[in-house]
């Protein structure tokens, strides 16, 4: 689990971090999302030990960034938005190397190469330069290497930029199973809000060095949900029933039914007095929230994102 | 017409506000032209402004012996100074390899009698001069051919002034006078070891120059990578792994300083056997294999610590090619790399002594010139890696400060 309390940066007279308090769960894949310059990437920056915090604490699985800075990075990976490789080494000797950076050797330094490798499924390629292998072998060959440490934290920083449909999709399964098999936190920024809205358990808008929501992707995308009957109602003593039922109201001759109250039973009701009038119903929509729409409110509309 | 105003008023804000821009168009070719222009003035002047300085030492006290020094003091590119001691032949080389003195005339007992008696030869050694074997070639014969020549015209001077009326009578005027005998001053190169004789030329004297030249352009490769690993994450995910600057720093240095020796290696074996099969001479490798490995190693490490200092301190490869090599240039031309230090005006002499390639080059003549030892080269090799060690201070300094935060 990582907890932030009033975490605040500042770069001379520019604030990026205004006094953050954010818990994120231990085992959760968090999507952190933001538009530019909201502050994600210096967010995650402190938290990978790679720039200092101007105040606040931060503790990372019971560890103190203040006080235990190393101990933090042993169990923490980066993965960053750059492909943070040298392409002139093979994926084999890429893995070799940054498995040497992280302290391993010998035997236990071939067993997390070949676990990266098979995450990865990098079998193919591994004697190729890197530089010479595809855009999305090289993605998953940057993610590679921020599994070789077995973190119990992965921080990715849009690990998906640049790759087609087909290369992306497998990333993000890739990463959902590591999550569900090792239960390794995974903080992911992206600007593709479907990634996040695909893969997060959690979510953290970020916006001006704010977090201005957080909570449980499930949670928050249903939350003011509706769901929408559509049906051709003109008699009005049909529609004094109809909203006599709690949380159903009628507007341009579709029914909504607020998701918040007692949803089922009111469905069921809104139902039964259609049926009962013989009122057929044309069309049945559920319009749960949808987080491009969210975000986009809650930042302002800003099209910062993709 | 309106997009290509912006395309240019775009590209004039960047140039505008880029300072490294100044430093590497402006700034920098404009130290250069002006080291350049004052170093080689010398060279083009009809009358070659420049002065080797010269220690003197009159074995021979005699009339004759003085108006022959009175008679060198009028060559202009000569700086006379007169020692009253006595000195021998290697006390005066410790004072050429010393580096205060170029020459070191001795005007040997002999030279009294070779001056009034014309049948005495050369073979007596009249004037015996000490040569630093790093002195170019083309000005130490030049010089000499004019001490001789002077000496030549003060012996036949000396002749008619002992038989002015037999020969004015015999209608032979003092303008008749021709300087003509070579070889009367005997050149010797003044060695830190004389067991052994290693003879100037060329490729001996310019080798060792090129070489630590082109060990600076170790800068290149060294900002290539630097920046490629800036500017692709892979410091930030080092940084985000439990590992010290310090080691990054290290395994660069380390690698750099195998590719900076097999360098010299290479130019070492080129012109001891590529050149000659040109037609050049070839070199020698001089005194000591160990002391050429230990300046070869100073000078590396000094050169890689410039080339992470400019790496760190660019904010792009080509910012860091361009700077990089220009300034190599610069401290060439000031440290005696293109032009003899001695040709130099004073104040750029005295310049020449913050050249890290001046140190280099010194250091790699005194092995493969003048034979010299190790602790010949304890100085330089000081200067080499104390100066290493403050690039590297810096480069740490900046990329905690400028990478890393």
């Amino acid at each position: 689990m990582i907890t932030i309390e009033r975490l605040r940066k500042a770069y001379d007279d520019v604030i990026a971090l205004r006094d953050i308090d954010l818990t994120i769960r231990k085992g959760a894949i968090t999507g952190l999302l933001g538009p530019n310059g909201a502050g994600k990437t210096t967010l995650v920056s402190i938290l990978t030990g790679i720039l200092p915090k101007s105040g606040g604490k931060v503790a990372i699985n019971g560890l103190d960034l203040d006080t235990d800075p190393d101990a933090i990075k042993s169990i923490t990976s980066f993965v960053p938005q750059t492909l943070a490789l040298y392409p002139l080494l093979t994926p084999h000797e890429n893995l070799e190397y940054f498995g040497a950076l992280y302290g391993l050797r010998g035997k236990k330094l071939r067993e997390r190469m070949d676990f990266a490798i098979e995450a990865a499924s990098l079998h193919s390629f591994l004697d190729r330069r890197a530089g010479k292998c595809s855009g999305g072998m090289q993605r998953r060959l940057n993610l590679a290497i921020g599994l070789l440490n077995d973190p119990e934290i992965l921080y990715l920083d849009e690990p998906t930029v640049g790759v087609d449909a087909q290369s992306r999709q497998y990333m993000l399964e890739m990463i959902q199973g590591i999550n569900r098999e090792r239960r390794t936190t995974i903080i992911y920024t992206s600007h593709y809000i479907t990634e996040i809205e695909q893969i997060s358990d959690d979510i953290v808008i970020i916006d001006n060095g704010a977090i201005i929501l957080t909570g449980n992707k499930n949670e928050i995308l249903s939350a003011d949900a509706t769901v929408a009957l559509h049906a051709e109602v003109s008699d009005t003593a049909v529609l004094d029933q109809i909203t006599n039922i709690p949380g159903v109201t009628i507007a341009s001759g579709s029914i909504y039914i607020d998701s918040n109250e007692n949803l089922c039973n009111n469905i069921i009701r809104a139902v039964s007095v259609l049926r009962d009038n013989n009122i057929r119903i044309s069309a049945i929509q559920s319009s749960a929230n949808r987080l491009e729409e969210l975000y986009l409110h809650l930042t302002g509309g800003r099209r910062d994102y993709q | 017409m309106n997009r290509l105003y912006y395309i240019i008023k775009k590209e004039m804000i960047e140039l505008t506000r880029d300072i490294q821009t100044y430093l590497v168009l402006i700034i920098m070719p404009s130290a250069f032209i002006l080291v350049m222009s004052l170093s080689m003035q010398a060279l083009f002047q009809a009358n070659m402004d420049f002065t080797v300085s010269t220690i003197l030492v009159d074995n021979s006290r005699s009339g004759e012996s003085r108006g022959f020094i009175k008679k060198l003091s009028k060559i202009d590119n000569l700086s006379i100074t007169e020692t009253k001691t006595a000195l021998s032949s290697a006390d005066i080389s410790r004072e050429i390899l010393s580096g205060r003195y170029k020459f070191g005339l001795v005007v040997n007992p002999s030279f009294s009698r070779y001056v009034k008696d014309l049948r005495t030869g050369a073979e007596t050694i009249p004037v015996t001069l000490h040569v630093d074997p790093a002195m170019q070639t083309s000005i130490q014969i030049g010089l000499t051919q004019q001490m001789e020549q002077q000496l030549s015209i003060f012996r036949l001077n000396t002749f008619y002034d002992n038989y002015a009326t037999v020969l004015t009578y015999a209608g032979f005027s003092r303008s008749n006078i021709v300087p003509s005998e070579k070889g009367a001053i005997k050149t010797e190169f003044a060695y830190k070891n004389s067991s052994e004789s290693i003879k100037p030329n060329a490729a001996q004297q310019s080798v060792p120059a090129w070489l630590v030249f082109s060990m600076y352009f170790i800068v290149i490769p060294i900002a290539l990578v630097f920046h490629t690993e800036k500017s692709n994450g892979t410091y930030q995910r080092v940084r985000s792994i439990n590992l010290r600057s310090r080691y990054i720093i290290a395994g660069k240095m380390v690698s750099y300083y195998m590719l900076s020796m097999i360098q010299v290696v290479a130019m070492l074996l080129v012109g001891r056997y590529i050149v000659p099969l040109l037609g050049g001479d070839t070199i020698q490798f001089g005194s000591s294999y160990f002391s050429l490995f230990v300046i070869a190693s100073c000078t590396s490490v000094n050169a890689i610590s410039y080339g992470l200092l400019v790496s760190s301190f660019s904010k792009n490869t080509q910012m860091a090619g361009a700077m990089g090599a220009v300034l190599v240039i610069i401290f060439a031309a000031i440290g005696g790399i293109m032009v003899p230090k001695f040709i130099m005006p004073k104040n750029l002499q005295l310049l020449s002594n913050i050249s890290p390639l001046s140190w280099g080059m010194e250091g790699f003549l005194d092995i493969m010139l003048r034979k010299g030892s190790f602790i010949d080269i304890i100085p330089e090799c000081l200067l080499l890696l104390g100066a290493g060690f403050v690039m590297l201070c810096i480069t740490g300094l900046i990329i905690r400060k400028k990478i890393y935060q």
